[in-house]
């Protein structure tokens, strides 16, 4: 929750409310299933930037839930159909005014729908919570060719960095050959204090690196299926057409253990039940999570407006 | 060397940056998507007062300025260097002309002023927020012309030429805000 002033915090509560009840309305409407999972995981995240709240019990560890994700796979996996959850989850790190350690994920996932036809659906559920937005879609690489002049999905390691050390980072050899995190420096120093004259938009067509539980395209990149809600600047969701081969799962899993060790983070165990729900038989479907204290943040500035 | 993670950034904070000393005005975190978190900062150079911004990677430290802010008194001046006391120690220390800058139009002598301290150095000098200053030399007053809105430079006892209405003659006391360097009212008292 956001820190409130005494005034401010009944509003708040009650903007809250409405919220919720705007969501639950519009899932029901659409045969959506509100499900609750446990906040308290077995597994850790195995994504590398993300760090979980680990709880020791009776000499086990266990993690709360940086994301509902993978209880909500296993869902899908089984079957159940379309299915949302809104709770809290944890994650360690520095705050700031947009990043709490605890916070509110509102995430659901549609079978059958591509990233194209849920980022329909996102439109819809923020307009019917009040939203009035001139939603725009752009891609990855338009907003990297206009602020950093270069091209995402093809631009060298070697040439990257040199433009990461133009504005004034400092890089070690490890992180000159970490694509993933060279093109974040960029996004970071290029294109994001640029984010916020694009008002409500989704970005698209991530580079590869960047396709965290995303298919790839078969275009000429192989770009991922992934996007994000930004709204005046703010990163409100982030939603995948999911990988749902088991073998390019742990392909994914494989590739963030790489990635943590490269970086000199400890690798995690990978989840074995997420593997083993999609070697059931996942149904293709696409996901989305949406930051929710985001969400009613940029409502709120809207109806100010 | 005293270091600061960037865990530890708060505003006011004094760090260096390319040798220079600095103070913190604005501490942001930016964490794009699944993407590590970086610190976009907005600092004000406490030599000239410029300030830039720079992105730091979170977690990376940065050296610590030995920066103090103090009251001295201000003596006088040997046109070189500006020489200030401590009023309870009564050591003396100089500071060149570069580092008292614009508070030097408003000093003459016995004024209490923020002094910004770097490696035993002054290097900012800030007057206080109002100076109490003679008009050494200004055109003659309009008599009676009290109201209307017209001004007129007058030279002031430090030699700084400020605009004062009309009416004010040479001799007056004048109230002056610092910060501005806007006249304020005249004065009965040094």
């Amino acid at each position: 929750m956001y820190k409130q002033s005494k005034q401010s915090k009944n509003s708040y509560l009650r903007q809250r409310a409405k919220l919720l009840s705007s969501i639950r309305q519009y899932f029901n409407f659409h045969n959506v299933l509100e499900v609750q999972t446990p906040v308290l995981n077995e597994y850790p995240t195995s994504e590398p930037s993300i760090e979980n709240f680990v709880i020791e019990n009776a000499e086990k560890c266990r993690y709360l839930r940086t994301s509902p994700e993978s209880s909500l796979k296993k869902l899908v996996a089984s079957r159940i159909g379309d299915i949302f959850e809104v709770g809290p989850v944890f994650r360690k790190g520095e705050e700031s005014p947009i990043h709490l350690n605890e916070f509110t994920m509102l995430e659901w996932y549609r079978l059958g729908y591509d990233h194209k036809k849920l980022i329909r659906d996102v439109e819809l559920l923020v307009d019917y919570c009040g939203g009035r937005f001139e939603f725009r879609q752009i891609t990855f690489m338009e907003l990297f060719v206009e602020h950093v002049g270069l091209n995402p999905h093809s631009t060298s390691n070697a040439e990257l960095s040199r433009a990461i050390v133009r504005f004034g980072l400092k890089l070690n050899d490890t992180e000159k050959e970490d694509r993933d995190y060279l093109l974040t420096c960029l996004y970071v120093l290029g294109v994001e204090p640029n984010i916020k004259a694009y008002g409500a938009f989704f970005l698209t067509d991530f580079p590869k690196e960047l396709r965290a539980y995303a298919r790839l395209s078969d275009d000429k990149y192989c770009s991922a299926q992934r996007f994000e809600l930004i709204i005046n600047g703010v990163e409100v969701a982030n939603g995948y057409h999911e990988v749902i081969d088991p073998i390019e799962q742990q392909h994914c899993f494989e590739i963030d253990n790489e990635t943590r060790l490269r970086r000199g983070l400890t690798a995690t165990k990978i989840d074995k039940g997420w593997i083993a729900a999609l070697k059931k038989g996942m149904p293709a479907c696409a996901g989305v999570a949406v930051g929710l204290e985001r969400l009613q943040m940029v409502l709120d500035e809207k109806i100010n407006i | 060397m005293t270091t600061f993670s960037t865990s530890q950034f708060k505003l006011g904070l004094k760090i260096l940056i390319d040798g220079d000393p600095y103070t913190i005005v604005l501490n942001d975190i930016v964490k794009p998507g699944k993407g590590q978190a970086f610190n976009r900062i907005k600092v004000r150079n406490l030599k000239n007062g410029r300030v830039i911004e720079k992105t730091l990677k979170s977690g990376e430290s940065i050296e610590a300025a030995d920066v103090m802010e103090i009251e001295l008194q201000y003596l006088y001046n040997d046109s070189i260097d500006w020489f200030f006391m401590d009023t309870t120690s009564f050591e003396q220390l100089s500071a060149p002309m570069a580092s008292v800058g614009d508070a030097s139009k408003w000093l003459k002598g016995q004024e209490m002023c923020n002094v910004t301290i770097w490696n035993d150095v002054p290097i900012a000098v800030v007057a206080p927020n109002f100076a109490i200053l003679e008009v050494s030399e200004t055109d003659p007053g309009l008599r009676g012309d009290t109201a209307s809105g017209g001004t007129k430079p007058a030279l002031l006892e430090t030699g700084t030429s400020v605009k004062v209405p009309l009416f004010i003659e040479t001799g007056d006391l004048l109230k002056i805000d610092t910060r501005t360097g806007e006249y304020v009212s005249r004065s009965k008292e040094t």
